[in-house]
């Protein structure tokens, strides 16, 4: 031990090494969620080259079969191969979730911050509108707009990415008003910083990790909102495969070929708890990280 | 009854999980008798205590003896079992202590039925206990913790603790976050108490002259170890142990100025790094080559005074210069007036009308002055120094700085960066006084980008920069997560310097710290005052800090300054009742005093 | 502030929001593509006299504030209209079809209390144990994974395969509406324990660290007095935010699963009211659900109220 005065400090005491390292690591399942993760979006760009038939195909010779040497999990009522059909389907379960998680993120965090740094009527009025949008149960409305606007998966889309952005909103908020009593705060406004400078090399940086992590977990909500919407018959258009529309196009042969319906459940399981589980894990270890004194 | 020490612990350990952080611990304590376990952070002072009263955090395990009047110290489990528990704990701070839902009356009444006592008895019960720590008004008991005051919650915690009248008190730092007047009060209400029941108070805190003045005897712990023990009088005269000598220097004196301001250099280290050796040996001044090698056993060196050192007889027990005063060594000041205040006022909106917290306060500061503003909390010093560096707008007055003129009441961002280059602040908190995701030499780099005077070679001024405050230069890199809080108080340091500010405003700069870090920023204060004739406005409640920083002193008080003078004349001869209460209540480091 | 003015300041909220969301669902015929005459009488049905009497019938030419005016004011007693679809009142349709919801809600409520709450204490409390962290992943995997996902699962394994349960339809009677309904309400709940019991064991963990518990027991109060007058009193209050969260959940997680199952209820009748554009049902249906909402959050905040002695002396002196 040298005299170096960079000693360490004392162990906060309440808690193992063994759980520190659990909590500081991603862990195994961490990865092995990103590796799954991963999977998707190749076999969502690369589709249209590996399915082995084309999703739109018909043969109603070979309607309702289960797994063959052809069709490897079966055909649906109108003959269409079910594999393809999931491939292609991961597309509507990739990008739209995802647009929705960026883009309510994007502007949750700008009217986060400005309502945090506003104060007074801008932030009243802001927090308003976000309680009543906390009121609201998210899918009930996406049901009755985008029903009666005459469905439409960008329509969903957007009704949802308006929904989610409540809740970055009121993250980044409490983050400013947390913030802006710290000394380090304080410091820079002493030093004369701008407020914009503040905002975005002080502030945000001490809430990003915690809004990404939160961004994976909008996905995953928004993932099955939008399923939800395309198994009740709005959003996307018939005849599309998505995965939610799968599922009750095909509950009718779920004793024939019941693959025609777990295909897509699964699916749809397996990507949003993967997502689910990169979310959580990554909420873990930053909001400690940055937790850490 | 057996015969024998009440309290005996004998070789204590304690660890989280493998790691190690109390050392084989072993001390006692009769009846009557006062003890006081000092220690700075990770000493481990505060889970020997818990220990004592089994009740250790999860995850953390004991082994060794702990005997309460000879018998093994175990939790109740059922209700109605033989023994109420004979060790009352009393923790740090009140409000967290106490169940926020519950009355303060309910606490007490609650820990009686718990003993045992018939029900018709409790209501009469729980009056003489709040009378026997000094509330004698009845509406107290029933008022929920959040009404009341940090003393009066103390109080009642202190009277829910003796509720079923423990042989053994253990006292973790119960006054640490309180003002000094309101200390002063709870510690004579401690002593009294502890006489009159007859009871064992084991006193746990980090500051050895409240430990003097309170205890019969004092445990010096350092690092999970037991470094010296003595009774309080011998411990004060002539100290053995290099660490409690470095301790009692780094301590600032409230009664005479200290030409240097030692500390003790370094940091604390955590218990398990240093196993194989003696805990202190990095720090230490009286080193040799074999503390590092061997564990110094706590071996008698006089009656009843142990001390864990190999280096006992040879070293010569020292006349610490603390003890000798000097002439105070002032920088020079100027005739400019820097930093005009008149009739500064704020008030605050509350319900049920306005709270003044600053009531027309007016200074001046000079070049090169080191001026001091003390009060406790309320009296409105921090909102001084908010006013002043426009984090908050004053609701009437003028404040004027030299080379900008008056600043207006609502700063425009143009005022703010002119300011800049005249105030800077350096924050109490260490530990959120630097943006956590901002490595060190991002935030140099940002200070310095302030500057008026413009940047020719950014990394050479950043390690100019640290090697000012007495950093490395490869700190840069370094994010304040990875460093002490001496090291990021440093670092504010540092880059309050960096826009070459002519006043630098400390608001409470070394409360937070460890005392053996506290004496080297403040020397490194001192220092930057003197040289490069920067005005200090130091703001703080520690008189000792007052006598040793600055040569000018207001003392304020609600809002109001009522004393005002230079220190030295102020601390001596104080005028205004307040003052003289403010003097009369801070512990003293070098008055004799009977055991 | 008293309870009693607390709760007036609330309701005089909740009215307003009340009004203007009825508002909104009252301006969803505008939104609606299309001609209002046309769509309430379904197209088939679209003569011109017919037109021109519904015109009439509704005071579709007034203007839209004496619409609005004349709609709050039957809806205020009770009086939507009548559906398009089957021509019924619009409020006997639906309350022929509240109790299957309500039933469901209700038994997969305490589904989810039973199961939920006591392991999300025993989590906290066995913190790092193989009980904790299995608890964590079950619920993140239940989270995540979609209703309908879970509602197919449970008929194939418990219906199709298993034979014990029916995989739809209302059964007739108490006893063998419970049979019915036992799948939905697992389906539902496992949408509800998740929520409960992160935030049950959020809590208890939060609560069982503190300082008042150490002093608690050093000054020998019993357990269970303990885990009553602290742990559950202190750890309650974030536990019942979250059943307002947990309510909004399961209206949605209602609606699909009522869909999976075939069961009459008012989320599928919601959906096929949607389909079809059945507006009255459309409207009175959001109305009525926004009001549950907000009535649910109201007697929260209420409750909360009562329990944080905080809230209640609001402005007293420290």
């Amino acid at each position: 031990m040298s005299t170096d005065p960079a000693g360490t400090q004392p162990a906060q005491a309440m808690e193992t090494p063994a759980e520190e390292k659990r909590r500081t690591r991603w862990g195994p399942v961490f990865w092995i969620a990103v590796v799954i993760v991963a999977l998707f979006i190749i076999i969502a760009i690369t589709a249209d080259w590996i399915a082995p038939y084309d999703p739109f195909a018909q043969d109603l010779i070979a309607s309702s079969q289960g797994p063959s040497a052809a069709h490897w999990l079966g055909t649906d009522q109108l003959g269409r191969d079910i594999l393809s059909r999931l491939m292609v389907g991961s597309r509507t379960g990739i990008i739209g979730p995802a647009v929705v998680a960026i883009c309510a993120t994007v502007i949750g965090t700008l009217l986060g911050l400005w309502a945090g740094f506003s104060g007074g009527i801008a932030d009243s009025v802001t927090m308003r509108s976000v309680d009543f949008a906390y009121a609201i149960p998210p899918l009930l409305l996406a049901i009755v707009l985008v029903g009666i606007l005459g469905g439409g998966y960008w329509l969903a889309v957007a009704v949802l990415i308006v929904l989610s952005a409540p809740a970055d909103v009121r993250v980044v908020r409490a983050a400013v008003l947390a913030q802006r009593e710290m000394p380090y705060i304080a410091a820079a406004r002493t030093l004369g910083l701008s407020q914009m400078r503040i905002a975005f090399k002080h502030i945000l940086p001490n809430v990003a990790p915690t809004l990404a992590a939160n961004a994976l977990l909008q996905f995953v909500v928004a993932l099955i909102a939008l399923s939800g919407l395309a198994f009740l018959g709005i959003g996307v258009s018939a005849g599309t495969p998505d995965w939610g529309l799968m599922i009750a196009e095909n509950r009718s042969i779920l004793d024939l070929n019941p693959w025609a319906v777990i295909g897509p459940a699964l699916c749809i399981t397996i990507l949003a708890v993967s997502v689910g589980l990169m979310g959580d894990r990554a909420f873990d270890v930053t909001t400690k990280r940055t937790n850490e004194r | 009854m057996s015969a024998g020490p009440m309290l005996e612990v004998d070789d204590l350990s304690i660890s989280y999980g493998s790691r190690l952080l109390v050392n084989g611990v072993s001390f006692a304590l009769d009846s009557g008798e006062s003890l006081a376990l000092v220690g700075e952070s990770g000493s481990g002072k505060s889970l020997t205590a818990r220990a004592i009263a089994d009740l250790l955090p999860a995850g953390v395990s004991a082994i060794g003896r702990v005997l309460i009047e000879g018998a093994p110290v175990r939790r109740p489990r059922r209700r109605g079992r033989d023994d109420s528990p004979r060790v009352g704990l009393l923790m740090q701070d009140p409000f967290t202590m106490l169940n926020p839902t519950m009355t303060a009356g309910g606490h007490i009444a609650e820990t009686l039925r718990a003993a045992g006592r018939p029900r018709a008895e409790i209501p009469a019960e729980v009056s003489r206990r709040l009378a026997e720590v000094g509330i004698t008004d009845a509406s107290v008991a029933r008022r929920y913790p959040f009404e009341l005051s940090g003393g009066m919650s103390q109080r009642v915690a202190l009277a829910a603790a003796l509720a079923n009248d423990p042989a053994l008190l253990l006292a973790d730092e119960p006054t640490t976050a309180l003002d000094a007047t309101t200390q002063h009060e709870v510690l004579e209400l401690l002593r009294q108490v502890q006489r009159d029941r007859g009871m064992g108070l084991v006193f746990i805190t980090h500051d050895l002259r409240v430990a003097f003045d309170l205890c019969h005897r004092v445990v010096v712990m350092y690092a999970g170890s037991i470094m010296e023990e003595a009774p309080a009088g011998v411990m004060r005269r002539d100290p053995l142990h290099p660490y409690t000598r470095g301790l009692l220097e780094s301590i600032p004196s409230t009664d005479h100025y200290q030409g240097n301001l030692r500390g003790i250099p370094g940091s604390v280290p955590a218990t398990h790094t240093v196993l194989d050796r003696c805990p202190f040996a990095d720090r230490c001044d009286e080193r040799v080559d074999a503390c590092t090698h061997v564990v110094p056993p706590l071996v008698e060196v006089a009656a009843h005074h142990r001390a864990a050192c190999i280096r006992i007889g040879e070293v010569a027990s020292k006349t610490t210069a603390a003890s000798v005063g000097s002439t105070r060594v002032t920088a020079h000041v100027g005739d400019e007036v820097v930093v005009r205040v008149r009739d500064l006022k704020k008030s605050y909106r509350v319900s049920g009308g306005v709270h003044p917290a600053l009531d027309g306060v007016s200074f001046d500061l000079r070049q090169g002055e080191a001026l001091g503003i003390v009060g406790e909390s309320g009296s409105g010093k921090t909102t001084i120094a908010r006013c002043l560096l426009g984090l908050t707008n004053p609701t009437d007055g003028t404040i004027e700085f030299a080379d900008f003129g008056v600043v207006p009441p609502r700063r425009s961002a143009q005022d703010r960066r002119a300011v800049a280059q005249i105030v800077q602040c350096v924050f109490q908190d260490p530990y959120s006084t630097l943006n956590p995701m901002h490595s060190v030499g991002t935030a140099l780099g940002e200070a310095l980008s302030q500057r008026s005077r413009p940047v020719t070679n950014r990394d050479h001024e950043i390690a100019s920069l640290l090697d000012r405050v007495g950093l490395p230069a490869s700190m840069a890199t370094r994010r304040p997560a990875s460093l002490s809080g001496g090291q990021r108080q440093r670092v504010a340091i540092a880059r309050a310097l960096a826009v070459e500010p002519r006043v630098l405003l400390c608001d409470e700069p070394v409360a937070a710290l460890d005392v053996s870090v506290q004496a080297q920023i403040l020397e490194l204060l001192r220092e930057v005052n003197r040289t490069q004739g920067t005005s200090l406005l130091f703001i703080t409640h520690d008189l000792g800090v007052v006598r040793q920083i600055t040569e000018r002193v207001l003392v304020l008080y609600r809002g109001e300054i009522v004393e005002q003078g230079a220190t030295d004349v102020v601390l001596d001869a104080p005028e205004h009742d307040y003052t003289q209460r403010l003097v009369a209540a801070m512990p003293s480091t070098h008055v004799a005093q009977e055991a | 502030m008293t309870l009693a003015a607390y709760a007036l300041r609330r309701v005089v909220a909740i009215v307003a929001t009340i009004g203007i969301l009825s508002l909104l669902v009252f301006g969803l015929l505008a939104l609606t593509p299309g001609d209002p005459a046309t769509i309430l009488l379904g197209p088939q049905n679209a003569t011109p006299e017919a037109i021109a009497s519904i015109r009439e019938r509704y005071g579709l030419d007034d203007p839209f504030i004496v619409q609005y005016g004349n709609w709050v004011v039957a809806a205020l007693q009770g009086d939507f209209g009548d559906s398009i679809r089957s021509s019924e009142p619009v409020m006997s349709v639906i309350t022929s079809r509240l109790w299957t919801t309500v039933w469901l809600a209700l038994y997969a409520f305490i589904i989810t209390v039973v199961v939920a709450i006591p392991l999300g204490i025993l989590a906290a409390v066995r913190r790092g144990s193989w009980i904790d962290r299995f608890a964590s992943s079950i619920t993140l995997i239940a989270l995540c994974t979609p209703a309908f996902a879970i509602g197919f699962l449970l008929i194939y394994v418990f219906s199709v395969q298993l034979d014990w349960f029916p995989g739809f339809g209302n059964g007739d009677g108490f006893l063998d509406t419970i049979w019915h309904l036992t799948l939905p309400a697992l389906a539902l709940a496992t949408l509800q324990i998740p929520i409960l019991l992160r935030q049950t064991r959020a809590a208890v963990m939060d609560v069982v660290d503190r300082d008042y518990i150490v002093f608690a027991r050093s000054r020998g109060l019993s357990s269970s007095r303990i885990w009553l007058r602290y742990v559950l009193r202190n750890g309650s209050l974030p536990v019942l935010t979250s059943a307002g969260l947990i309510l909004a959940f399961s209206l949605a997680g209602a609606v699909l699963i009522e869909n999976v199952f075939a069961l009459q209820g008012l989320g599928s009748l919601l959906v096929s009211s949607v389909g079809t554009l059945d507006l009255p049902v459309v409207q009175a249906l959001a109305l009525l659900t926004a009001i549950l909402v907000l009535i649910t959050n109201l007697i929260i905040d209420l409750l909360y109220y009562a329990l944080d002695p905080r809230l209640r002396r609001a402005g007293a002196a420290a």
